[in-house]
């Protein structure tokens, strides 16, 4: 069902630098996928490639089954939005989202009724004779979706398409965007480097890190499983425990022993297998810690003796900074009225074994 | 802002534009009224006599050439400049200090003699001739000299940086991210070039053609360097009623003539264009 789109091995060198090393996807069709990364990670390479803009030194593009590795951009059947939205500054908007339909030589009618549908699913009819300089980023940004769209490519590229917008209004694009995927159902991959742009739009997200892949998966296994450190500290918050696998058990469960120090042994869970005597990571999430003045007798849980460090308080939460031996943690936590965590104070940090992943 | 301010700011420029520009014209046109004595002086009385003689003196054929020649050098040079000035946008910025120091160093030199370092090359015996007939491009017999060709290589040779000024500033500041959008909404890149780039430079594509079509309406000492007796031009005319027959009040009269045929169509598409 994923080989919509597949990208086969692509590589491409910029001198000495691997901008793309031995990339591997598959696409599937309808679907929001997005290319998330640090920048310099090779995620707009690989999308102008997609375009056409960049040739891969090696691999191969497939598109519905058809090689398309070595065409021209005018010849793929994928649009773009821009970063900068690239609109075109001595066409008004009508003649912007046209643009694409008269160079392919369509019939008057049909350029009109096609630029008027666009016109009124990114709701600005009343805009279409304003020159781009006249509108507003999102506005802009919408006239850059539709002049995409109105050719009906099989793929959307999307190119940090809220990167120029304020935080309101890429709230309110990105609504909108998914809007405007469930009435069209093309294609869409989407390129950022913003981790909560891609939670809440994707479908599926590849972490990209130095040309390489790092993970590809659903937003919520990403940010639940990761699969490495690099996934883990890039995608939301993470604590990094050093730890010593001690024993492996059934469905992944490993008993590990903490690098404090004190010898700490801590239940966790891996996802890749792993072996005793490894040397591993171990990722919990700040909101999946705890803290109560004293341990109780749950033994399905796992327990830190932790001091508070620090404590900022946020309104809906507060961000706590504790340490444990040499090991220093963070954890997100509701504040409760009547028990007030104060810093310099002793206690306990406690967390389901499935809070705790291990990594490589 | 209030009036009287905008008045004030806008005196200087208005000011210098009166006594360095408008002033003059003034008395061009008004020399042009005047009648001429033999002595070469400027009469007191009034006359038409110069004016009238402008459809006796047989320069329909001289200002015939004048205009197609300059639109020529105009096309030429716009179509030069426009790849030139691409090129120059897209290079690195020491290449692009380096040629365009380059296309400036020319003007460091003096015009008569940058003529007649084309005289020479241009001569049956000089270095270009000689390379052509090398090439088996040209016979021996062939002339580069003294004929329209060469006036029109010359003339473009002189106005091609004022061509290519214009031109770079635009494409300076044009945005060639929007080339890619255009190849990505199914463009092929001469269609991108057309629809996109020459729209996007389109205020420097303007300059440069009024630029070099006013410049070249002018040209007197290059038709007559190189383009013998054959190719005179307007200019040339206007320079021996001043300087041999000493008669200013026709030379301003034909000076007048050229100056109302530029400006009046100029003036009509500004205003068509606001």
């Amino acid at each position: 069902m994923h080989d919509f789109l597949s990208i086969e091995n692509v590589s491409k060198d910029f001198g000495p630098l691997k901008a793309v090393d031995q990339v591997s996807l598959q696409i599937g069709k309808g679907e929001i996928f997005s290319l998330l990364g640090p920048s310099g990670c090779g995620k707009t390479t690989l999308l102008k490639m997609l375009a056409g803009f960049e040739q891969p030194g090696t691999g191969k593009i497939r598109l519905n089954g058809q090689d398309i590795t070595r065409l021209p951009p005018e010849r793929r059947p994928v649009n773009t939005v821009f970063q900068n939205y690239a609109l075109f500054p001595h066409l008004t908007v009508w003649e912007n989202i046209a643009f694409g339909l008269r160079i392919a030589g369509k019939p008057k009618s049909e350029i009109q009724s096609s630029v008027e549908r666009m016109l009124t699913m990114i709701r600005l009819q009343d805009h279409a004779r304003k020159r781009p300089a006249q509108l507003s980023g999102g506005q802009r940004q919408r006239v850059a979706i539709a002049r995409a769209l109105v050719n009906e490519p099989q793929v959307l590229l999307l190119d940090e398409p809220l990167a120029a917008l304020d935080l309101k209004l890429r709230q309110h694009l990105l609504a909108e965007l998914q809007a405007i995927h469930t009435q069209v159902g093309t294609t869409f991959i989407y390129v950022t480097h913003d981790q909560g742009e891609a939670l809440s739009v994707s479908h599926r997200i590849a972490v990209m890190d130095a040309g390489k892949v790092a993970q590809v998966d659903t937003p919520r296994s990403l940010y639940e499983r990761p699969a490495n450190r690099f996934v883990a500290g890039f995608i939301g918050d993470a604590n990094f425990i050093p730890a010593i696998v001690s024993q492996t058990r059934e469905a992944g469960r490993v008993q590990v022993s903490v690098e404090t120090g004190k010898g700490f042994l801590m239940q966790a869970i891996a996802d890749r297998p792993v072996t005793a005597g490894q040397a591993v990571q171990v990722v919990i999430r700040p909101e999946r810690l705890r803290i109560s003045p004293e341990k109780t007798s749950d033994d399905l849980l796992n327990w830190l003796p932790v001091e508070i460090e620090s404590l900022t308080y946020y309104g809906s939460h507060a961000r706590v900074r504790l340490r444990c031996g040499s090991l220093s943690l963070h954890a997100q936590v509701q504040e409760e009225p009547e028990r007030q965590l104060t810093a310099g104070q002793h206690g306990w940090a406690c967390f389901e074994p499935d809070a705790a992943r291990v990594v490589d | 802002m209030s009036t009287r301010r905008e008045i004030s700011l806008t005196l200087p420029s208005l000011g210098w534009l009166a006594v360095f520009f408008v002033i003059p014209c003034l008395l061009i046109l008004a020399m042009a009224l005047r009648s001429s004595d033999l002595r070469g002086g400027v009469g007191e009385e009034w006359s038409l006599a110069s004016v009238k003689a402008l459809a006796e003196g047989n320069y329909l054929p001289v200002i015939w050439r004048t205009l197609w020649m300059s639109t020529a050098v105009t096309l030429v040079c716009t179509f030069l400049a426009l790849p030139v000035s691409w090129a120059l946008a897209r290079m690195r910025p020491f290449w692009r200090q380096l040629l365009l120091l380059l296309i400036i160093v020319p003007f460091l030199t003096n015009f008569i003699i940058r003529i007649f370092a084309w005289r020479s090359l241009l001569h049956p015996e000089g270095l270009v001739k000689q390379a052509l007939v090398w090439l088996h491009l040209a016979n021996e017999d062939a002339l580069l000299l003294n004929n329209a060709g060469a006036v029109l290589l010359v003339m473009v040779y002189t106005q091609l940086p004022f061509a290519i000024l214009p031109l770079y500033a635009a494409a300076e500041k044009f945005d060639f991210g929007l080339m890619d959008a255009a190849r990505d909404l199914g463009a092929t890149a001469w269609q991108a070039f057309r629809k996109v780039f020459l729209p996007g430079v389109r205020q420097g594509l303007i300059s440069a053609m009024v630029i070099v079509f006013v410049c070249s309406l002018g040209q007197y000492v290059i038709p007559q360097m190189v383009g013998g007796t054959g190719q005179e031009m307007i200019g040339n005319k206007i320079a021996q009623r001043a300087f041999a027959d000493r008669n200013l009040p026709l030379a301003c009269a034909l000076a007048g003539g050229l100056l109302l045929a530029v400006l009046l169509p100029a003036l009509w598409v500004s205003r068509k264009r606001d």
